[in-house]
């Protein structure tokens, strides 16, 4: 933290002393007025369709009715289910492929470790979309990997596929994901003083404690802020299942685009907003809680 | 591990010598091999796309290999709209990045150089 400063405050008071007081407002106001504007009027607008009844043509009335929350419970837990598995399993991947990779740019790196870096954000040069239309080609059933294994090689069975299976939707969404996790976590290890590791081989620790004891927790803020990064936008995430899913892999985040978008069935959709939401919070407190939350935010 | 703890005693200069089982010669070179692979991962998908550029897709889609074509790369602003779109792209990013930065910036002073009362739960609310 650094040490809150108040330079024009000492000038006293008269105009320049009271402009000083009003500083700090007056900087804040723009960036406030815009969150207000584009955050918390949308939010508080979503609210009240979620307790609405009516259509799009004939508007929509308040009438406090958890009409559109028990709906959204009761017909779409299998998709809630789905965003919490699918995103649940590739935040553990990303994780699991992310921090080898953090740990050899941070530690390993030398002279590559910038061109390392450069390599893991390239994705972001290119479209999202882009990007997971390319994974379609890729294990199309005819794609340039299934047809040699099928055909050339006969390993697999012609009617083998990949594309629509909850295996292509987690491998997508891990690979989207994995520069997110992979950017906290070298933030992390970096910052780690490389003599504390020294200090604990010097009092006896073998690699792999020293690995446990030291370099994990110091390592803990960037699991928990990569995780965050990965799980939060993986659960509200429908690219992936729109392309390489199938009906039966939707995920919550399909449903909401469905009713906001296609269906125009406002209620029901900001309901699901507010209980994908609401879920994420708790989930949030829960895994700060787990993880110990004095240690990641001091 | 069993020939270092015979051949070696547990003094501090034996830890800065390499040891004799094959993980511990392995292991300078898993955690590289580990992120070429992830980075050959990250980069599939460019590659892909950067081959389907020069292919000539049969229908709309551009899915299935076809045939070596240099047409999306001879004449980029074929398609009706696209250069607008670019255009529009750029303008909006380039005028976003601006107040972006401009509210950022005021945001960032003031959390940090001042005190004032709701600091704390702003801190908290923006981040």
């Amino acid at each position: 933290m650094t040490v809150p400063l108040q330079p024009v405050a000492r000038a006293g008071p008269g105009l320049r002393g009271r402009l000083g007081k009003a500083l700090p407002y007056l900087l804040l106001a723009p960036g406030l007025l815009w969150l207000a504007v584009f955050y918390v009027l949308p939010a508080i607008q979503m609210f009240t369709y979620s307790i609405s009844t009516g259509s799009v043509e004939n508007g929509y009335t308040i009438t406090m009715s958890a009409d559109a929350y028990t709906e959204a419970l009761n017909k779409f837990g299998k998709q809630f289910l789905n965003s919490i598995l699918y995103g649940g399993v590739a935040t553990v991947l990303t994780l699991l492929i992310g921090f080898p990779v953090a740990y050899t740019i941070a530690f390993r790196g030398g002279r590559y470790k910038n061109l390392i870096l450069f390599l893991v954000i390239a994705p972001f040069f290119t479209s999202f979309l882009i990007r997971t239309i390319s994974w379609k080609i890729l294990l199309g059933d005819e794609g340039p990997i299934l047809a040699p294994l099928k055909h050339t090689l006969g390993l697999l069975p012609g009617t083998f596929s990949i594309l629509g299976t909850p295996i292509a939707q987690v491998a997508g969404i891990t690979y989207n994901f994995l520069p997110f996790m992979i950017l906290p976590l070298y933030v992390a290890l970096e910052k780690i003083d490389i003599r504390l590791i020294e200090a604990a081989d010097d009092l006896y620790a073998n690699q792999a404690a020293a690995f446990r004891r030291v370099t994990l927790p110091l390592a803990l803020p960037g699991v928990f802020a990569g995780s965050l990064l990965t799980f939060i936008p993986a659960m509200g995430d429908y690219i992936n299942a729109e392309l390489l899913g199938s009906p039966g892999t939707r995920m919550i985040g399909n449903v909401i685009q469905n009713r906001l978008l296609v269906q125009n069935d406002y209620p029901v959709g900001s309901a699901l907003s507010f209980i994908l939401m609401a879920g994420i919070l708790v989930a949030v407190a829960v895994y700060a809680r787990l993880l110990g939350t004095e240690q990641l935010t001091g | 591990m069993t020939t270092t703890s015979t051949t070696i005693p547990s003094a501090p200069v034996a830890r800065s010598t390499p040891r004799g089982s094959l993980g511990q010669r392995l292991s300078p070179r898993i955690l590289p091999a580990f992120t070429a692979l992830a980075i050959l991962y990250l980069m599939i998908p460019i590659i892909v796309m950067i081959v389907f550029s020069f292919n000539r897709p049969e229908g709309k889609f551009n899915y299935v290999w076809n045939e070596f074509s240099l047409s999306g790369w001879l004449h980029p602003f074929d398609w009706p709209g696209l250069g607008d779109a670019v255009r529009t792209s750029l303008l909006i990013a380039v005028l976003s990045t601006i107040v972006a930065t401009i509210m950022g910036t005021m945001l960032g002073l003031a959390l940090t150089r001042y005190q004032f009362r709701g600091r704390g739960a702003l801190n908290g609310i923006i981040f």
